[in-house]
């Protein structure tokens, strides 16, 4: 069964938590929806996924993590699966490290902790659509 | 004089001698020397008819002319001796009577008044000439006219004589007088003539003796004097130059015979003039100065002052020349000039100076202005590095701070939002839910929720995907359909065991709804626990940000606690350290309070627990250890990082120092720890090899 995901990557569970509760709560069982919680660790889902038939759509990823920053993590992605939409979620990001990943990653839109449902909900759309 | 002597015998003899005297017929008389006389013989008396002749004048006796002629012949007596001569007596009664006298000096006539002895005898011719004149009286008239006439021509003659005898004595007496004047004079002009010579001779001396160089020329012009001082000069003897003409002279100065400036006295010469330097007239003198390059070592400058000589009809005569070296005062001069000159160029130089240095100054003045600006902004600017290196360790914190406020705000957000969309859906479909469950479903439904409420196992996103695909595995081996579905919502509500039990349950055909509501119904609640540990956590970071930033208005010590201090700073860094990063603390908790700034402090662990993570690139062991040793509390940060290379281990606590790229550090970091450690009284000091370096503060309890 061909599997459409949203993968979240944020340092923080409680962020994960939420996140996962907010699409779920929105999209259903339409996506499937995985969290990871650094760059190197979404890095093997992602492959992991894909090597078993999945589509990954939509990755929402923190900036500041420890070891990979989210800017470098996007960029890496995108090289490999620049089909993947990417947006960022973070509560702190250089200005630089943005427009980098706009650049580099084809960045979506990047929005701030603490994020609203709507703007959420719509840049989620707004990628899908995109796919 | 053989009588003479009989007479000055004894008396006898001279009785004898009167006897002999008075006989004789020959008168004798003794005279004194005024003519008195002083004993006579008879004869004498018998012969003037008087008794007694003694102690009469014998001129009483004479005739006037007889007396003249005894008196003059008398005058010769003291060198005659003896004189004859005839002359006329006069008697008693005035008869004349011829004698023939002879008159002897009596020698030795001092010691007696006698002075001279007449002899008289009667001249007997003259009486027989006198006889026979009677006879021819009148020849004898004639005779005595013709006396007369020849006596008066005689007297005449006498006169003119005496006159002639006093002219010639005047005469005479003019010559001695004028012999004596031309002695005088002749004594005069010897004494003129040698004080001439004297002079002449001091002249030479004094010339040959000058100091300066002199050359005397005669008006032919011959070379009369060369003194010492001009052979000096020249080198040439006055032997070899006096007595030279033909401009003779001129040669040792100029090499060749012309005219020289003693010349001009003798012949006015215009161009001659003009080729001296400096040519002045003083007077009859005429100065001039020239170069020679003949004399002295380098060529002297001279100065000549001629004169010309005249003699008393002012006719030039000669002329002289003295002349001086005066070569010194010429170099003296020139050095003068020159260093007048040089003067000039220092002076124009100095007044160039002086105008760049009053543009220097003004200009120095404006850089001042602007440098007192600069300062001013400087001071500003040093403040605000020093505030800015603040907010620089600040600022680092900002990224992690405004995450880790952000991130459990994001999280409150979203579960806000969750618990109240859930809430408003599970609200409107939880009456009928309920009267669509039988008992089993209920049953399935208040377990499902249980278990969900009370699963309080904090695990990663790892083991949920692990839990996950087992579950997924157990479902899809039952031939559930919604197995991912389920599988996911059963980790989700962090059921991960005893799924067997549930297997029939989840064949039911509610299952699904249960499951779902009891998924949102825990939701909520796990909504509420994220939103707990959010604020807890945003709780952490606001009060160590409060305590990091605690101001201190006072600027006094406060007791502050450095453990407590430390432990701020940390829980600041959590994100950071969190990540990769072991922490181990190793904290005396005996240690007390001390007197500090506690956010200088603060400051002080910021950068030192910010360069050990920069060190460790967030990756390593991080070792914080609080001890106290004697009256000091030692804070002692090791990282695990790369170390600090040898060569800027001595620059490392240098402002403005810095190993990070532009932008990133402010360099300020360390200078600024080791003030604030310095104005707590305390030390710093590290050691550093790859892999472990040690920064140690060492801080006084007791300030």
């Amino acid at each position: 069964m061909l599997k459409n995901v949203i993968l979240c990557v944020d340092d923080e569970k409680i962020i994960l938590n939420s996140l996962k509760s907010q699409l779920k709560r929105e999209f259903g069982n339409e996506y499937t929806y995985e969290v990871a919680e650094n760059a190197i660790d979404a890095e093997e889902l992602i492959d992991e996924l894909v090597f078993d038939g999945c589509n990954i759509l939509i990755i929402v990823s923190d900036w500041l993590m420890p070891g990979i920053k989210g800017d470098e993590f996007l960029i890496k992605i995108h090289k490999k699966y620049p089909q993947i939409v990417k947006i960022m979620l973070t509560g702190h990001a250089s200005e630089e490290a943005i427009e980098k990943a706009v650049v580099e990653a084809h960045l979506l839109k990047c929005l701030a902790k603490p994020w609203s449902d709507e703007e959420l909900i719509q840049t989620i759309k707004e990628g899908l659509n995109k796919v | 004089m053989k009588r003479q002597n009989t007479y000055e015998g004894d008396q006898q003899h001279q009785l004898l001698s009167k006897v002999l005297l008075d006989t004789i017929n020959e008168g004798f008389v003794l005279l004194n020397e005024e003519y008195k006389i002083i004993d006579c013989n008879q004869y004498i008396c018998k012969l003037l008819c008087i008794d007694d002749i003694v102690s009469i004048s014998i001129t009483e006796f004479l005739s006037d002319d007889s007396k003249i002629v005894f008196q003059n012949l008398r005058n010769d007596l003291i060198v005659k001796k003896t004189n004859e001569y005839s002359i006329s007596l006069l008697d008693s009664d005035k008869h004349t009577i011829p004698c023939k006298i002879t008159e002897v000096l009596i020698d030795n006539h001092s010691n007696i008044e006698a002075y001279s002895l007449l002899m008289i005898s009667e001249n007997v011719h003259f009486q027989e000439l006198e006889k026979e004149s009677q006879t021819g009286t009148n020849d004898i008239n004639e005779l005595s006219t013709k006396c007369k006439s020849l006596e008066q021509t005689v007297e005449s003659l006498q006169n003119s004589m005496m006159e002639l005898e006093v002219s010639q004595d005047n005469a005479l007496f003019e010559l001695s007088i004028s012999q004596n004047e031309i002695i005088e004079q002749r004594d005069n002009l010897e004494v003129a003539l040698n004080d001439l010579k004297n002079a002449e001779n001091k002249i030479s001396s004094i010339i040959h003796c000058m100091p300066d160089a002199v050359l005397v020329v005669d008006k032919n012009g011959i070379v009369v004097a060369w003194n010492m001082a001009m052979e000096k000069l020249t080198g040439i003897k006055a032997a070899d130059m006096l007595g030279k003409g033909d401009y003779e002279y001129a040669v040792p100065f100029y090499g060749t015979k012309r005219k020289i400036l003693v010349d001009l006295m003798f012949e006015a010469d215009e161009i001659l003039m003009n080729s001296y330097l400096n040519i002045s007239h003083d007077g009859e003198i005429i100065r001039g100065e020239i170069f020679t390059s003949l004399l002295g070592n380098e060529g002297l400058y001279l100065q000549g002052s001629a004169s010309a000589l005249n003699d008393m009809n002012e006719n030039v005569i000669g002329a002289i020349e003295i002349i001086r070296d005066i070569t010194a005062r010429v170099k003296a001069d020139e050095k003068i000039l020159e260093q007048q000159k040089e003067m000039a160029t220092i002076n124009v130089e100095l007044r160039q100076t002086m105008e760049e240095l009053t543009t220097q100054r003004d200009m120095l003045a404006d850089k001042t202005t602007m440098l007192a600006e600069t300062l001013d902004q400087l001071e500003k600017s040093q403040h605000k590095l020093v505030e800015s290196a603040k907010m620089v360790a600040l600022g680092q914190l900002i990224a992690g701070v405004a995450h880790e406020i952000n991130t459990p705000l994001g999280a409150i957000r979203s579960s806000v939002t969750n618990i109240s969309e859930s809430l408003e859906n599970i609200l409107s479909s939880l009456p009928n839910f309920f009267d669509l469950l039988d008992n089993n479903d209920k049953k399935h439904f208040n377990s499902l929720l249980d278990r969900s409420i009370k699963s309080k196992i904090t695990i990663t996103s790892k083991e949920e995907r692990t839990f996950k695909r087992t579950i997924l595995s157990m479902l899809d081996n039952e031939g559930i359909n919604q197995a991912d579905d389920y599988a996911d919502t059963l980790v989700d509500m962090g059921i991960y065991d005893g799924i067997e039990e549930l297997i029939p349950f989840l064949k039911s055909g509610k299952s699904d709804d249960v499951l779902q509501m009891a998924y949102k119904v825990s939701g909520v609640l796990r909504s509420s626990r994220t939103i707990n540990i959010a604020i807890e956590r945003a709780s952490k970071i606001v009060f160590a940000l409060k305590n990091f930033t605690h101001f201190n208005q006072t600027g006094e010590m406060v007791k502050a606690n450095i453990i407590e201090s430390l432990e701020i700073v940390l829980t600041l860094y959590y994100n950071q350290i969190k990540q990769g990063v072991a922490l181990i603390k190793r904290f005396d908790e005996g240690i007390i309070d001390i007197m500090c700034f506690p956010d200088e402090l603060n400051q002080v662990w910021t950068n030192l627990i910010y360069n050990a993570l920069q060190a460790m690139q967030n990756s390593g062991t991080l070792e914080v250890d609080i001890s106290k040793n004697g009256n000091t509390v030692v804070v002692a940060i090791t990282d695990s990082g790369c170390g600090i290379p040898e060569e800027i281990k001595d620059k490392i606590f240098m402002p403005f120092f810095t190993t990070k790229p532009q932008g990133e550090g402010s360099g300020l970091g360390l200078d600024i720890v080791k003030r604030i450690i310095e104005k707590h009284f305390g030390q710093i000091q590290f050691e550093s090899v790859p892999g472990r370096t040690t920064f140690k503060v060492t801080l006084p309890i007791n300030i």
